[in-house]
């Protein structure tokens, strides 16, 4: 019993919020104010626990399991949402739901939390629909808005064709090697046609959530329509977690047809890159650039996992936490600028350092992090990516994914040059940032700037995932 | 701790300097610090210091075998005193120069002045590769807040050219990281067991990176917009000592890691070395901007030490060596004539000055013996280097058209001296106008500034013999590695 309590205490502390959220809200009104207030310090308190006594171990007859690198995956996701919680406070300060609204997205991190454990593809599955349905009621959640309706209508469309991919696959698996479990399937798995359709399926299962091309026709109208928060969410926790699973599922449960997922990922890698980037390259809209960035950045993420290896997943894994600082650096600003003035285009930000020097700054950093400028941590994420990839010796892979870098690199430089060098006759007023989103945004710039630098963060995770 | 300490001034100063508010006083601190680094490099190589503070040596990221690695031999020592010697004359020979938050411009300044040092001391790839962006990207902001008219779209060709070599060079340190065995250590770096093919693709990655930042014809094209448009002072970094960062580079990561690459492929370099030297020349002559002028005057003398260093030989590569000193400390005396013109009379072109000799004789003759070190006459330092360059491409056994190199480049020489003298002709000489006949003599600062860079050429001419020693175990142990004598 008190290693169940140990080895699942993200979980169990993360249930336990949800409850006391769905208790507050039922017992008495609060303010809203007040309410935020409890709910990050809750967020807090959580995002501290999960480094407090880790252990590793399996539960329930193999379903659940976790050891370090897990762990220290939670805990980056929970970095991740309590950021997002804070940078939302202007958007959520006067909105009418604000406890429901915090009760879904914890679920949908408690459903992420299994998937990540998950040992089985059963409770696989169950993590990630309990992380897909009540995402899709908060992509809803700006309730006057008709787009946030489309936007909700397409994610739980797109989600459910995803889903139902992904269970086709794993009915295939299950009907090849009678077994769910990720050790079972791993001992069995074999190239034969139907083992091999079986995973392609799963993949495409996987390519819907993380939104490689091509299967990303609805990131962008989604990301568009949803409030910031969820946006950014999506983008970052939400694609962090498919990534946490996607790997050792990979470098484990399909070793068996290494060759085969190898040569499917590499097209998978180069098209997301090319796609996203060019797409990207024409984008007005903050929230629909941003989109096709981050399918650029799936790709990256990709050209990492083609190297399986420990480097591979270390890649990955540094690679998504300083993903979540970069881009919630842009989103957050995005995000409190669209709360404030309602405007998210990206004419809207030319002259924008006039007015806000200090967001613009953050704004860059973010994006000179995302394009993966050295020194910044966005750079030092990238090149791990590239290093992992080139360990089987692509170095067309590689050159293919240097060139995009450039190419990505015009995009970013682009809404730079509208921010700094442009003038506007109606520049998005002088805004004054309250402390939670200030204290969001300089959260992720100290993860920018210290990250990549410092070696102690990467070599802290390499430690952990030298396993595979 | 010498070489950590050399970047830890510019680079925590530069950081301070942020937040530092009056101008005056961010401007002395700057100086301040920059004569500190010089002070110490100056105190380092004199064998103040212990031989055993001169390297650095930490692990960084360990998990890839990525080292905080730090040396200072000959030629880093060359290049670093270079370093450290232009940017107090830099900054002090801007002295009046006028910039909004300046604060910020010359905090950019020292940043960009820890990046160059870390490129010239650094002996791991990574690292390498780390403090050469960490060079450019104060350029970028620099260029970019405080250039001229058309400075948004020249910093984006710049960044976007400087860019592409970059990554070009990333991908060339990791195949050459997995050959190594993962090791990004330079000692690692060298005898690799390569086939031609892969030798030859990492040669390429990285020439093309350092043919960008030299520049070498045709990836040239960034270079003089960008000189024109920047604010004269980081025309001086980006000329005197960020041109250095591609030679150095070819001599430090080129030559001794792919040597059989470099030895095949280099008459197509030395060729391309050529007509751009021929190129840039002709194109000098034609200028009527003071800036565009000196600026393709430098890709013709760059030109001259990528040839010598393609047809190699120990005289050549000396006096490469030597002459990146030199065009170093002499393009730095054009650069201040040209601002101070610039700064006097609001105009750099050539048609409308005239006669300042009669209203600044000081400044002429200042300026006279910068030009002639220019354009190499003897008993200036450009002599030596030049001198040694063409002798060394004429006597190389590495190429078959070492002749052919020599008079094509000797062609260049004397074009050079033509515009030199020309630009000097005209703007000095002759009637003056009614924009110049107002001018006065020099400040103190410009005067002290050229005369420390004139004392530097002409002891350099007489007695080069410090400097060559300084680079000649490193020459020697290129040319070994590419089995030439």
């Amino acid at each position: 019993m008190n290693d169940l309590l140990i080895i699942m205490k993200q979980e169990l502390l993360l249930t336990l919020i949800i409850f006391v959220l769905l208790t507050l809200k039922i017992a008495k009104d609060m303010d809203n104010g007040a309410f935020l207030n409890l709910v990050n310090l809750l967020l807090a308190i959580n995002f501290v626990v999960g480094f407090l006594g880790g252990m590793e171990g399996m539960l329930f007859n193999e379903m659940y399991h976790t050891n370090s690198l897990i762990i220290l995956e939670k805990n980056i996701l929970n970095l991740g949402t309590l950021i997002i919680s804070l940078q939302s406070w202007s958007w959520l300060k006067d909105h009418k739901h604000v406890a429901e609204f915090y009760i879904l997205l914890l679920c949908t991190l408690l459903g992420m939390f299994f998937m990540i454990s998950a040992g089985n593809l059963l409770m696989f599955y169950l993590g990630l629909e309990l992380s897909t349905i009540p995402l899709a009621a908060i992509a809803n959640f700006d309730l006057a808005k008709r787009k946030s309706s489309e936007a909700a209508m397409k994610l739980i469309i797109s989600s459910a064709f995803s889903s139902g991919l992904l269970l086709f696959g794993i009915s295939l698996v299950y009907g090849s090697t009678g077994t769910l479990g990720f050790a079972g399937i791993a001992a069995s798995y074999s190239a034969d046609p139907m083992q091999l359709f079986a995973f392609v399926l799963l993949l495409a299962g996987f390519g819907f959530k993380i939104s490689a091309v091509p299967f990303h026709l609805w990131t962008a109208d989604v990301y568009e329509g949803a409030p910031v928060a969820v946006t950014s969410y999506l983008s970052v926790i939400s694609k962090g977690a498919i990534l946490f699973v996607l790997v050792p599922v990979l470098y484990t449960v399909f070793k068996p047809i290494a060759e085969s997922w190898y040569n499917m990922l590499y097209l998978l890698s180069v098209v997301t890159i090319i796609v996203g980037n060019l797409f990207a390259i024409r984008q007005e809209n903050f929230k629909r650039f941003l989109a096709f960035s981050s399918i650029a950045q799936v790709g990256f993420i990709l050209v990492g996992i083609t190297g399986s290896s420990s480097a591979g997943s270390s890649a990955v894994v540094y690679f998504v936490l300083i993903y979540i600082f970069s881009n919630l650096a842009a989103f957050g600003v995005v995000s409190f600028v669209s709360a404030t003035t309602g405007r998210e285009g990206i004419s809207d930000y030319k002259g924008f350092y006039k007015t806000n020097p200090v967001l613009s700054w953050v704004l860059a950093i973010g994006l000179f992090s995302l394009a993966g400028v050295p020194p910044t941590a966005g750079f030092f994420g990238k090149f791990f990516l590239l290093l992992a990839g080139a360990g089987k010796g692509n170095y067309i892979l590689l050159t293919i994914a240097a060139l995009n870098m450039i190419i990505s690199l015009y995009y970013y430089l682009r809404i730079v040059k509208a921010i700094f060098m442009d003038s506007n006759d109606h520049p998005i007023e002088k805004l004054s940032v309250p402390v939670f989103p200030k204290l969001a945004l300089y959260l992720c710039m100290a993860g920018i700037v210290f990250t990549g630098f410092v070696r102690y963060v990467y070599d802290y995770i390499q430690s952990l995932s030298i396993g595979f | 701790m010498v070489p950590v300490l050399l970047i830890l001034i510019p680079l925590i100063t530069g950081a301070a300097l942020f937040a530092v508010k009056q101008e005056a006083t961010a401007k002395s601190i700057a100086l301040l610090a920059s004569l500190l680094s010089l002070a110490l490099m100056l105190a380092g190589m004199s064998g103040y210091i212990d031989a055993a503070q001169m390297t650095y040596d930490q692990p960084w990221l360990g998990g890839i075998n990525s080292r905080f690695h730090f040396a200072l031999d000959g030629m880093s020592q060359l290049l670093c005193l270079l370093t450290t010697l232009s940017f107090p004359i830099i900054i002090y020979s801007t002295w009046n120069n006028r910039y909004d938050d300046s604060n910020r411009f010359f905090g950019l300044v020292l940043l960009s002045q820890a990046g160059l040092l870390g490129v010239f001391m650094a002996l791991d790839a990574l690292l390498f590769y780390f403090f050469w962006e960490l060079a450019l990207i104060p350029l970028y902001f620099l260029c970019s807040r405080w250039g001229g008219e058309r400075r948004i779209q020249v910093t984006i060709k710049f960044f976007i050219y400087t860019f592409i070599g970059s990554l070009f060079m990333l991908i060339g340190l990791i195949m050459l990281y997995f050959k190594a065995g993962g090791s990004f250590a330079w000692s690692d770096f060298l005898n690799l067991k390569m086939t031609s093919g892969q030798e030859l693709g990492i040669f390429l990655m990285l020439a093309i990176a350092f043919a960008i930042k030299m520049p070498l014809f045709p990836f040239h094209t960034w270079q003089p917009d960008t000189y024109e448009q920047s604010p004269t002072a980081v025309t001086m970094i980006l000329s005197a000592i960020m041109a250095k960062m591609g030679v150095f580079g070819l001599l430090r990561w080129l030559a001794p890691i792919v040597p059989s690459a470099t030895f095949l492929w280099g008459d197509n370099f030395a060729t391309l070395a050529v007509i751009g030297m021929l190129y840039a020349s002709f194109i000098a002559m034609r200028q009527d901007d003071l800036k565009r002028l000196v600026a393709y005057s430098s890709i013709a003398h760059i030109g001259l030490m990528i040839l010598a260093i393609f047809a190699p030989s120990y005289s050549g590569i000396q006096g490469a060596m030597i002459q990146m000193f030199n065009h170093g400390i002499n393009i730095l005396g054009m650069w201040i004539v040209v601002n101070v013109i610039e700064q006097k009379f609001g105009t750099r072109k050539i048609s409308e000055l005239g006669g300042l000799a009669q209203k600044a004789p000081v400044l002429t003759i200042l300026l006279v013996i910068v030009a002639l070190a220019n354009i190499a006459m003897p008993l200036t330092n450009a002599f030596i280097g030049e001198f040694m360059m063409f002798n060394g491409v004429l006597g190389s056994t590495a190429t078959k058209f070492g002749l052919a190199y020599t008079i094509a480049a000797l062609v260049t020489i004397i074009l050079s001296a033509v515009y030199t003298l020309r630009m000097i002709q005209r703007v000095f000489y002759g009637e003056t106008n009614e924009l110049t006949s107002k001018a006065t003599d020099i400040s103190f600062n410009v005067k002290l500034s050229l005369a420390i860079i004139v004392v530097g050429i002409i002891l350099i001419g007489v007695f080069p013999k410090p400097l060559l020693s300084l680079t000649s175990e490193v020459s020697a142990d290129i040319l070994g590695r590419m089995n030439l004598k």
